[in-house]
């Protein structure tokens, strides 16, 4: 595969990218640095990626560690316990319009990581369970599993919460990537 | 956003099938996706791949260019 080629597999994969970075982490701007790391670390390991396999499936497989990563290194470096980080970034939604967006990015933080990223990947990423398994590591069954988990969960979090509760998604991003 | 099922849900209620509950929650995702992969690319990425794309070409002997 030549650099043209790459490139141009890489940019056409970026929206993709941004989607899945933003639910993992709530945060577009931790997102757009995600996804910019993950273009770093996937150029550089150009000569590793298999012509014909999936670039998409490989590049979130780079996303989900560098994510998981900067999250481990965080986890010891930040310590939030009277949660004033968390405070400092709470804002409510500026318009009606945001809200459901807000809601589901909200909801989607209060899965289990696990789930979440099973779910994201199969569901709105449109890669398969076998994609989604090789990603995370797990067998497919396990896969399978955390998807139908989290979609219940999902489906009982956009259900039960009104808008006012889901209006406070950036603190809860904040809580929760202090803790990872 | 609006999300079109949303009406069909209300009336259907929480009877409604487990089916139509999980393809209701795809469907919402799926649209908070499409929300963000419809934005604009931010440039700095775009940039980046220019640089590091340039940086390659530059280190790359001319007869073994791709």
């Amino acid at each position: 595969m030549s650099n043209a080629e790459f490139k141009s597999g890489l940019v056409a994969a970026i929206p993709s990218l941004r989607a899945f970075a933003v639910s993992l982490t709530g945060k577009p701007d931790r997102a757009d640095d995600l996804v910019q790391e993950t273009m770093m670390k996937a150029w550089a390991a150009q000569a590793s990626f298999e012509p014909g396999s999936n670039l998409k499936a490989w590049l979130y497989t780079i996303l989900r560690n560098e994510f998981y990563s900067y999250y481990r290194k965080r986890k010891r470096e930040v310590e939030d316990a009277d949660g004033k980080i968390a405070a400092s970034v709470g804002t409510q939604p500026e318009q009606d319009s945001h809200m459901n967006f807000g809601d589901m990015q909200a909801a989607l933080l209060r899965l289990p990581g696990d789930q979440r990223e099973a779910l994201l990947l199969v569901t709105a990423s449109d890669l398969s369970y076998e994609e989604a398994a090789e990603i995370c590591g797990v067998a497919i069954g396990t896969i399978k599993s955390r998807v139908n988990r989290a979609r219940a969960r999902l489906a009982e979090l956009l259900d039960t919460k009104d808008a006012a509760e889901f209006s406070v998604a950036p603190t809860i991003a904040a809580a929760l990537a202090a803790k990872v | 956003m609006n999300f079109p099922n949303d009406s069909k849900k209300k009336r259907l209620g929480q009877a409604a099938s487990g089916a139509y509950v999980e393809d209701a929650v795809g469907e919402r995702l799926r649209s908070f996706y499409t929300e963000i992969t419809d934005q604009k690319v931010p440039q700095h990425l775009l940039d980046l791949l220019d640089a590091l794309d340039n940086a390659s070409s530059a280190q790359t002997p001319p007869s073994v260019k791709k």
